[in-house]
């Protein structure tokens, strides 16, 4: 069969609605080869060149596996299998020759598509997907229209209409689907795009990095009230070792479990769901202290939260906290640790805290002192503080005197260590905004904050936040009424009006409960939805025969109702049905053809009301006559039938 | 409406029909008179080659969904296995609900192939696209039927000898809208088709040319008289088509041919008689007459046919033609 040349340029069209998504992240070799692929497509769909000869086509073959060489150094993994393939769509307009290929394009295009959810699930790019798949439906069904003559838009149409039919097939199958809770083989190392989030070591700058991000870092759903903004420190790393520069966490925490304090009932106990965006590590939020959790992850003798693997898809923890309970957890060992400071460093910060806690009796005498120092010197929270020497505090304590909470809880943890009293920082996020549409708290990246821990004899770890004593409004009332210059916070900070504050709250509900229940519906979630419908520990074969059972009901019920629909509808002759339809719009002008009154009466009868009408009239009975009695030809029949829709009655 | 599509074999499905155990399927399939629909006993289905492809591709696509746990992923997968499902259900509503009536076929003859006719109308609102039509594996015609019309699709049986050629059962199938699914349907409208035995060639029939010299000889242009000018007639030879004045009337279309008629002479006449022909064999004599009644009706010639048992009186035109063919056709049937 010989292929139309021109059918390409659809399918062209069609590869690059698929890769559109994937173009930001193509290396530019790739994307050098498909702007000549498609440059060379064109050329032939124009006419002006052939489709290339095997042997070209195998020494483009080899280009495009250079070019991931090249650019990947392998062709293995998620995007360099992704590149090829798409590439290799390309190289298939080349040897486009019949139907078969077309359609290889466009099962490959369907493939390629879905390579989209590695990088984001966002609902824009399910609407996009959907909108592809219109598409490549809408190909699909050109190569079965065999005499072409559909037009795009019906084609477009009915690609329209199949898929909104296939909703209700792909909704019981999304919800009774079983899921498995963990992959089959295990994951290319490439599989999850870069996220951002707090990471596990802090050293100036690095948290800076995260204020003028507006990415949302968790969601949380309050059972009862949420706690006032100054009580909201989301813990998320403990970061007890310092060389200088860098906080870094200790290594072996992972490991040590801590028993959870039991919960006493206190009235300051806070329950909450946590929806976590994935951020690329193991660890949780939760709010001081935490005593209860649900889910497979580890409480260490840090109170931190830890999870089995890195958090790379949105997950969802229920939490039990108590803002009164502290944590009593200090072997002689951890104490070490926490009093460990670099050798030959900051020997001005040394001296002053050695000088400052032998003016005082007590160490918490000895912590407020310090704080007083950061509130009466001229110490000034700014998001771009001036750069630091290698004696990083003598030059923050006694020089610049500037900067964000990494270098407030930085210097005091060091200024409380130099005093021999045990101190370690805490990197998590503080505060959050209520979503007054939705009854849930957005904790964004920009909420990103750093504070300090001390040990205090009596009471355990202490939470102490020297950032609060600079710049009170931070903590009180969030980052945007800090009192920062408004220029140097990011546009999405600054008070907005608030039809605008209304429309980012409801496009975040949209997100927080697509999150929810589209990205995140998983075994567990899909358990909890059962449950909630009251079928309790119901089983995974279970749940597939369920799927089986309703499919089946739901398939002979549409059967059903379609043969109960054309029923209904049959009509035993066309011709004498539309002849129907024609005594209808005289019947509308008075005209009722009376049962036992033969065509040809109702004529008679039906000129002498409408005489103007008498011709068409006349036309339109004879041909019925011929089309119903008479050796009835197709021409005569279709023209009968558009005589009858075009009469007009009176 | 149909372009007539080159030859193709498609994918043939198992002929189920023909052997007895089948027999509730022969039921369905007729043999019928009047109109037939298409209802959901009649039409078949099953996935094609393309279809077996997409159901590798939903496998795929669901396995990299669990594998990496995306719910995208299985949407999108699910929304694939809906959409296979509606094309299945699509497909097989482009042909169920067509109603089929036969749509005749001219006669021909021995040795050509006979066209059958059949009439698709579309009593719903939605065009129905791409249906084809075949007989014995053979693919010949693809139609589009619209909604509330009535389409003419053709087959071709080839026609080997003389008599009424059964059509017997052809075949419906559509991939339409997604190329998924194959719908067909097997149906047999009792068509049959007139053929009439293969003329002799010229060569054959000239050492047996037998014109009863005397009361059918030809007469002579000069003898006629020439009696005025008529409108043309189905029948009437090419040489007495005034062509001048053919060429002088406004209009000079075929209708409006204008014939010199001659008085006086007697027309042209001939017998076409079985026992006058020096031909051996029933066959061979009747393709001989065949090539005789062709011949004379071509000519303008008056002519009747006489067989054993039968007798046409002498007349021309294409339905007295027809006559003489299908005594010749049916002759000893």
């Amino acid at each position: 069969m010989d292929f139309d040349r021109k059918k390409l340029l659809p399918v062209l069209i069609g590869i690059h609605m698929v890769a559109l998504p994937m173009y930001t992240r193509l290396p530019p070799y790739v994307l050098l080869l498909i702007v000549a692929f498609t440059i060379w497509t064109l050329l032939i769909i124009s006419g002006r060149v052939q489709q290339p000869v095997k042997f070209i086509r195998m020494l483009l073959a080899a280009a495009v596996v250079m070019s991931l060489i090249v650019s990947y150094g392998t062709i293995f993994g998620q995007m360099p299998g992704t590149s090829m393939v798409l590439m290799l769509s390309f190289l298939k307009l080349f040897e486009m020759k019949q139907k078969s290929d077309v359609l290889m394009v466009v099962f490959l295009g369907y493939f390629l598509i879905a390579s989209n959810f590695f990088n984001t699930q966002s609902p824009w790019i399910a609407v996009y997907v959907f909108i592809v798949v219109i598409y490549l439906t809408s190909l699909l069904i050109s190569f079965s229209d065999r005499l072409s003559t559909t037009t795009i838009q019906s084609r477009i149409r009915l690609s329209l209409r199949m898929v909104l039919q296939a909703i209700p097939l792909m909704l019981v199958l999304f919800i009774l689907f079983p899921r498995l809770s963990g992959p089959l083989w295990s994951l290319p190392k490439d599989a999850q795009a870069k996220l951002s989030g707090v990471s596990d070591e802090m050293s100036p700058g690095s948290i800076n990095d995260l204020i003028s991000s507006g990415e949302v870092a968790f969601r949380v759903q309050f059972e009862g009230k949420a706690p006032a903004q100054k009580d909201l420190y989301w813990r998320g790393l403990v970061l007890s070792h310092y060389d200088g520069r860098t906080w870094r966490r200790e290594d072996a925490q992972a490991k040590s479990r801590y028993d959870v304090v039991p919960a006493n009932a206190s009235v300051q106990t806070i329950a909450y769901t946590v929806t976590l965006e994935p951020h690329g590590r193991d660890w949780l939020y939760s709010l001081e202290s935490p005593i209860a959790i649900d889910g497979p992850y580890d409480l260490t003798r840090e109170l931190q939260l830890v999870a089995h693997r890195k958090i790379n898809g949105s997950i969802m923890y229920k939490m039990t906290s108590n803002l009164n309970v502290f944590n009593k957890a200090l072997s002689m060992q951890e104490r070490q640790k926490n009093l460990l400071l670099p050798a030959n460093l900051n020997h001005y910060t040394i001296n002053f805290a050695k000088e400052k806690r032998s003016e005082v009796d007590s160490d918490l005498e000895y912590i407020n002192s310090v704080l007083n120092y950061f509130t009466t010197e001229k110490f000034f929270y700014t998001l771009s503080p001036k750069l630091l020497g290698e004696n990083a505090m003598d030059d923050f304590l006694f020089t610049t005197q500037q900067g964000f909470c990494e270098h407030y809880s930085s210097a005091f943890v060091y200024l409380m260590r130099a005093a021999g009293i045990p101190a370690r920082v805490v990197v998590g996020y503080q505060g959050g905004t209520m979503n007054p549409l939705d009854d849930y708290m957005i904790v964004r990246q920009s909420d990103a904050h750093a504070w300090a821990e001390v040990w205090l004899g009596n009471r355990g770890w202490t939470r102490v936040d020297p950032t609060s004593a600079v710049s009170p409004d931070r903590i009180e009332q969030g980052i945007a009424q800090a009192g920062l210059e408004e220029s140097r916070l990011p546009s999405f900070l600054v008070s907005e009006n608030s039809f605008l504050m209304k429309l980012r709250f409801q496009m975040d509900s949209f997100n927080y409960n697509w999150n929810k229940w589209v990205i995140g519906f998983n075994d567990k979630k899909q358990r909890e939805l059962f449950e909630m419908l009251g079928f309790r520990n119901i089983e995974k074969s279970k749940l597939f025969l369920w799927m089986v059972i309703i499919m089946t009901l739901s398939g002979a019920l549409v059967a059903l109702w379609v043969f109960i629909a054309k029923g209904k509808k049959e009509k035993e002759d066309i011709s004498a049905y539309y002849y129907g339809v024609f005594c209808k719009k005289l019947a509308k002008s008075g005209l009722v053809r009376a049962p036992s009154e033969s065509a040809d009466e109702f004529l008679v009868r039906a000129a002498a009301v409408l005489p103007e009408q008498e011709k068409m009239m006349r036309l339109i009975t004879s041909y019925y006559h011929a089309a119903r009695y008479g050796n009835s030809q197709v021409a005569r029949k279709n023209r009968f039938i558009s005589l009858v829709k075009s009469f007009r009655g009176a | 409406m149909g372009a007539r599509s080159a030859t193709k074999k498609f994918f043939q499905l198992p002929d189920f029909s023909r052997k007895p155990v089948f027999n509730f399927i022969a039921k369905r399939i007729g043999p019928f008179t009047g109109t037939v629909t298409l209802d959901r006993s009649r039409v078949y289905i099953l996935p094609t080659k393309t279809g077996l492809m997409f159901l590798l591709l939903l496998l795929l696509l669901l396995l990299g969904s669990v594998n990496y746990s995306k719910s995208l992923g299985y949407v999108l997968t699910f929304i694939l296995v809906g959409l296979g499902n509606v094309a299945m259900f699509t497909c097989w509503k482009n042909l169920a609900g067509l109603k089929l009536r036969a749509g005749g076929a001219s006669p021909v003859f021995a040795g050509e192939k006979a066209v059958f006719a059949v009439q698709l109308e579309n009593p719903d609102a939605q065009t129905r696209y791409s249906i084809a039509i075949g007989h014995h594996g053979e693919e010949f015609e693809v139609v589009d039927v619209p909604s509330d019309r009535v389409a003419l699709a053709h087959f071709q049986v080839d026609a080997e000898q003389r008599g009424y050629l059964q059509a017997g059962r052809f075949r419906l199938h559509t991939e339409f809208p997604m190329g998924l699914f194959v719908a067909w349907t097997w149906i047999d409208l009792s068509m049959q088709c007139l053929v009439y035995p293969k003329p002799a060639r010229s060569a054959e029939l000239a050492a047996a040319a037998s014109h009863e010299e005397g009361d059918q000889s030809m007469q002579g242009a000069g003898s006629e008289e020439f009696a005025g000018l008529r409108k043309y007639q189905e029948g009437d030879s090419w040489r007495r088509v005034a062509w001048k004045a053919v060429a002088q009337s406004a209009d000079p279309v075929y209708g409006d041919l204008i014939i010199k008629e001659f008085s006086g002479g007697r027309p042209e006449l001939q017998w076409i008689d079985w026992q006058a022909l020096a031909v051996a064999g029933t066959e061979a004599r009747l393709s001989a007459m065949t090539r005789l009644v062709l011949e004379a009706e071509q000519a303008g010639r008056h002519y009747g046919l006489r067989l054993p048992g039968k007798e046409i009186e002498p007349g021309h035109g294409r339905a007295h033609c027809a006559q003489c063919l299908k005594a010749l056709a049916l002759y000893g049937l």
